[in-house]
């Protein structure tokens, strides 16, 4: 389903995810988390946003213990602008998969 | 599970290098976050779903579905071409070269990606590259067609010097299947050249010189193999001719004229980048333009030779008018003679294309104006000029 905004909700819930803090980075599985969706609809939509320069992506910096180094992404300035207005359009924040799956109200960003 | 988890892991490390270089970081960074999932089924699911990120960013689906298409198709080409019972020495050589073209045909879009890059973001190069590569196979087709129709002559041919004739035979057929290979090989990688992405052919350059060669070709067609049965005397028959060889002529210097004056329209004020530009783009055109006229004339004319043979003018093989005409042997013969004719088109034409497309070219230079339509004024031929 395509909002007015143009953006689909899976996309819209990304956008809502990473508008909440703006300033902060981001790596995937915490996206997909707080958003619901899975591995192989998340990524598809961060491409996107990154293709349209609407998010930033870099890796950590120091390589940690024990795991793999993560991608990290956030939202560029022309992004959140871009994600206010998508969401401002918007009948109203998308539920998360997860979250239509139990049943749960969904939190607005 | 952890297993299979571990199994699904692996593969995505290792799919990870099918991505273009610009996409790999994303499936890198779905293999390193799969380690924060918690294992079981959605691990499996996170893992799953990285599988199927880069089957749609390397658009495995689409590019394996045609690589199955291509080797079914060359393989039953091979088949057709495959028929039993002949005692023609160039038979296995000329399998041989069918399976080689065959698999050529079906490898070389996955050779040249690595260089070329995908399909340019247009549909005139998806256009372009998809009728294409279908022209090319059913060139090939019509290849098969003209070997087991001209060559099945020789199916329980006895020479007098049968040692000799073999020998002939078989040396005939290794300058065929070479000829073969780099006609049907060059014009597959043209067309995956001229239609990808780093090579930023405007739409407009692809759709000019395309569908004027296509329109070239059917007029010829028509007036020359289809229309011969109406020249009943020479005036219609040197009127046709004339008119044929002034329609192709025309076609290869309007798509480069057309392709020129793109680029004369163009805003630059460099007259030498200009002229460059208007070269490239004419030859571009034309060479689009040959080939195309090439390819549709020499599949049209060589399948109406054998579907009706007598309906084209075909030469007599023996030329001497002592002999009755029209045996099967002597059909068979003849339209191989006259096929080949044709088949050495298929090398001219583009030759032509280019020269004449880059006169149509540098002829378009009167057009050094400023454009009313801002929507015109960039073009990929310009963009890529040094």
């Amino acid at each position: 389903m395509v909002s007015r905004s143009g953006h689909s909700a899976q996309t819209l819930a990304v956008l809502s995810a990473l508008c909440s803090t703006p300033s902060d980075w981001r790596h995937g599985y915490d996206i997909a988390k707080e958003t619901g969706l899975r591995s192989g609809t998340l990524y598809p939509i961060l491409i996107r946003l990154a293709d349209r320069g609407l998010m930033e992506s870099c890796w950590e910096a120091e390589q940690p213990t024990g795991r793999p180094r993560r991608h990290m992404y956030r939202l560029s300035a022309e992004g959140v602008v871009a994600a206010q207005a998508a969401l401002a359009t918007s009948p109203g924040p998308a539920p998360a998969p997860a979250e239509r799956r139990r049943g749960l109200a969904v939190d607005g960003a | 599970m952890d297993r299979v988890a571990a199994l699904l892991a692996s593969l995505l490390r290792w799919s990870i290098v099918l991505l273009p270089a610009g996409r790999r970081g994303w499936a890198e960074a779905v293999w390193a976050e799969a380690a924060d999932v918690p294992a079981g089924r959605a691990r499996l699911s996170w893992l799953v779903g990285g599988l199927l990120l880069i089957s749609r960013e390397a658009e495995m689906v689409r590019r394996v579905a045609f690589a199955i298409a291509g080797v079914v198709a060359g393989a039953l080409l091979v088949w057709w071409d495959w028929h039993p019972g002949s005692a023609n020495p160039a038979m296995p050589i000329s399998r041989a070269t069918m399976i080689g073209v065959g698999l050529l045909l079906a490898v070389l879009p996955w050779v040249t990606r690595p260089l070329l890059g995908p399909t340019a973001d247009n549909r005139a190069a998806r256009i372009v590259r998809v009728s294409g590569y279908l022209t090319v196979y059913a060139l090939l087709l019509v290849m098969v067609g003209l070997s087991r129709f001209a060559g099945s002559r020789f199916d329980h041919f006895q020479a007098f010097d049968q040692h000799n004739w073999e020998a002939d035979m078989r040396s005939g057929a290794v300058v065929s299947a070479v000829l073969i290979t780099v006609v049907v090989g060059g014009y597959a990688a043209a067309i995956l050249t001229l239609t990808a992405r780093r090579t930023s052919i405007a739409p407009t350059t692809l759709a000019a010189g395309a569908s004027l060669g296509l329109t070239a070709a059917v007029i010829v067609y028509v007036l020359q193999p289809l229309g011969n049965p109406r020249h009943t005397n020479w005036i219609v028959s040197a009127g046709s001719g004339t008119v044929s060889v002034a329609v192709l002529a025309g076609a290869l210097l309007a798509a480069g004229a057309f392709a020129g004056r793109r680029i004369a329209d163009s805003p630059s004020t460099d007259p030498e980048v200009k002229e460059s530009a208007r070269v490239r783009a004419g030859v571009i055109a034309g060479l689009c333009a040959g080939g195309a006229v090439a390819l549709l004339l020499n599949i049209l004319t060589i399948t109406t030779m054998l579907l009706f043979p007598r309906h084209v003018d075909l030469k007599w093989a023996n030329p001497s008018p002592a002999v009755p005409h029209g045996t099967t042997f002597e059909v068979q013969m003849s339209v191989g003679d006259a096929a080949v004719k044709y088949q050495a088109g298929l090398l001219l034409g583009p030759l032509l294309g280019c020269v004449l497309g880059a006169i149509g070219g540098v002829g378009a230079m009167g057009a050094d104006k400023p454009r009313a339509n801002p929507r015109r004024r960039t073009d990929p031929d310009m963009a890529t000029t040094p």
